[in-house]
């Protein structure tokens, strides 16, 4: 049996990768968020060609597995640029596959979200502004998005959370992050019980989970102020 | 990018594609009923049971599933071992298969979002419906089986099954404690000729197409179990 001691020991090792885990997800995020409002722009838009590739990526991203997603990039990326450009990029840092990888990922999926809320704000609003004589990109900016952003919010809070959590799937590379220290814990330090180190990981990331609901909820309340009535009377379903 | 190659891995793949669909059924199955208990445990009004039941829920959903599966795959055969001897059953901890490892942390992983949807379900069912029941003279028992049930399951049954694809995607983490389903299984071919990306290729593509397939399906359900929507609010 381990004593305390040593369980604020691991803790301390498993921290070090924490730095790593949070830069990876607000690489990912920002990236991978700004894609998505392109992704959702061309799916909106009427021109097929654009719709229908988008439409494509996103169905591919959320049928296939993103640990699947994570090798294919890991593996094919290099093999690719190797025979497009003839770059090897073999040598780049892995993290770098990794924010691939989870950007287009969330680019795609995240366009599930902001697409049905976009179109939850109702075509009133944007006849209004038109009639108020705002642009297309005025109306999009000053009142659409205003609007859709609290519909939107909730899922993108998930979103983060799925985020966080899908992230430990990086050890399988070999990342330092807090998931691959404590891989590493267990694989290098034979004494060590996986089924603890693992646990500790564990709520260390609960922790990282409920820390984002605060904010989430947070920021909510904040953006609410927007809330059109579109929600008033419950014409969002 | 040989082709052969993609060939034989998808011929190789669609193999383990019936065991990987039964496994997540399994867990769908399992998930289901516990989270239907989760929701009764939820309604009580004992304070104790509620404080630990949240606490599960913010624990199991508050932890990847990744470290989920891990820990039941290091801490399962313990506390088999603690029930084996206690018991006698006898049974043969130290080589316990590590699909029970993937069956359990699975089913209380998905029990947690179930019960959510559950009990999303049953609340959609307006109390007016309920009213007019008891109106009509039903009793408690006639009212759950001839309204509340069937109006919260043409609710629910999408919504499940939507898990269920989810699922499969999910299974894919279970290579990790060497259970073989569809993208094991593409290591697995790969691991002979190190035609890494031709295996992976394939993978994404059974996924893709089984994906679209089981959504195209789900889609056609879930239009059936909603043809009286319009009616029902009228």
């Amino acid at each position: 049996m381990h004593d305390f001691g040593y369980v604020v020991g691991l803790f301390k090792q498993l921290l070090t990768g924490v730095p790593i885990t949070l830069q990876f997800i607000l690489a990912s995020w920002i990236i991978g968020f700004s894609l998505s409002a392109f992704v959702t722009a061309g799916r909106l838009s009427s021109h097929k060609l654009i719709q229908y590739p988008l439409n494509l990526l996103v169905s591919f991203t959320r049928s296939v597995p993103i640990v699947l997603q994570l090798f294919l990039v890991y593996y094919g990326l290099p093999v690719l640029v190797q025979q497009l450009f003839g770059l090897n990029i073999n040598d780049i840092n892995k993290m770098v596959f990794c924010v691939i990888t989870f950007s287009i990922y969330y680019g795609a999926y995240l366009s599930e979200v902001l697409r049905p809320a976009y179109l939850s704000v109702r075509k009133e609003q944007h006849d209004a502004a038109y009639g108020l004589g705002y642009t297309k990109l005025q109306t999009n900016i000053h009142v659409v998005i205003p609007q859709m952003l609290s519909v939107a919010l909730p899922s993108l809070g998930n979103e983060v959370i799925n985020l966080v959590h899908q992230s430990s799937i990086l050890f399988v590379l070999g990342t330092v992050d807090l998931m691959g220290k404590a891989d590493m814990i267990v694989s290098t330090d034979f004494t060590s019980s996986p089924l603890l180190t693992y646990f500790c990981a564990g709520i260390i990331y609960w922790i990282f989970t409920i820390v984002i609901m605060i904010i989430v909820h947070q920021v909510e309340k904040r953006v609410d102020v927007y809330k059109g009535d579109t929600l008033q009377d419950g014409g969002i379903s | 990018m040989n082709s052969q190659i993609v060939l034989n891995d998808v011929t190789g793949i669609l193999k383990v594609v019936p065991q990987t669909l039964g496994l997540s059924f399994l867990i769908l199955l399992f998930g289901v009923i516990l989270g239907s208990i989760f929701w009764r445990i939820q309604e009580t009004n004992n304070h104790v049971v509620k404080g630990v039941y949240r606490g599960l829920l913010s624990y199991f959903r508050g932890v990847p599933l990744l470290i989920h599966l891990l820990v039941f795959y290091y801490g399962l055969p313990s506390v088999v071992k603690v029930f084996s001897d206690q018991f006698n059953w006898g049974i043969d901890t130290t080589h316990l298969n590590p699909i029970y490892a993937v069956v359990v942390s699975y089913t209380l992983y998905s029990a947690c979002f179930l019960s959510e949807i559950i009990r999303g379900s049953f609340k959609s069912v307006g109390s007016d419906q309920l009213e007019a029941a008891s109106a009509l003279g039903y009793t408690h028992l006639q009212r759950f089986w001839a309204i509340w049930l069937p109006q919260a399951l043409s609710d629910a049954v999408p919504k499940i099954l939507n898990y269920y694809t989810l699922l499969i995607r999910q299974l894919s983490l279970a290579f990790l404690v060497s259970v073989v389903d569809i993208f094991a299984k593409a290591k697995l071919e790969s691991a002979g000729n190190d035609r890494y990306i031709e295996a992976f290729c394939a993978a994404a593509l059974v996924y893709w197409i089984l994906c679209v397939i089981l959504t195209a399906i789900f889609s056609r359900i879930e239009k059936y179990l909603r043809r009286y929507e319009g009616r029902q609010l009228a």
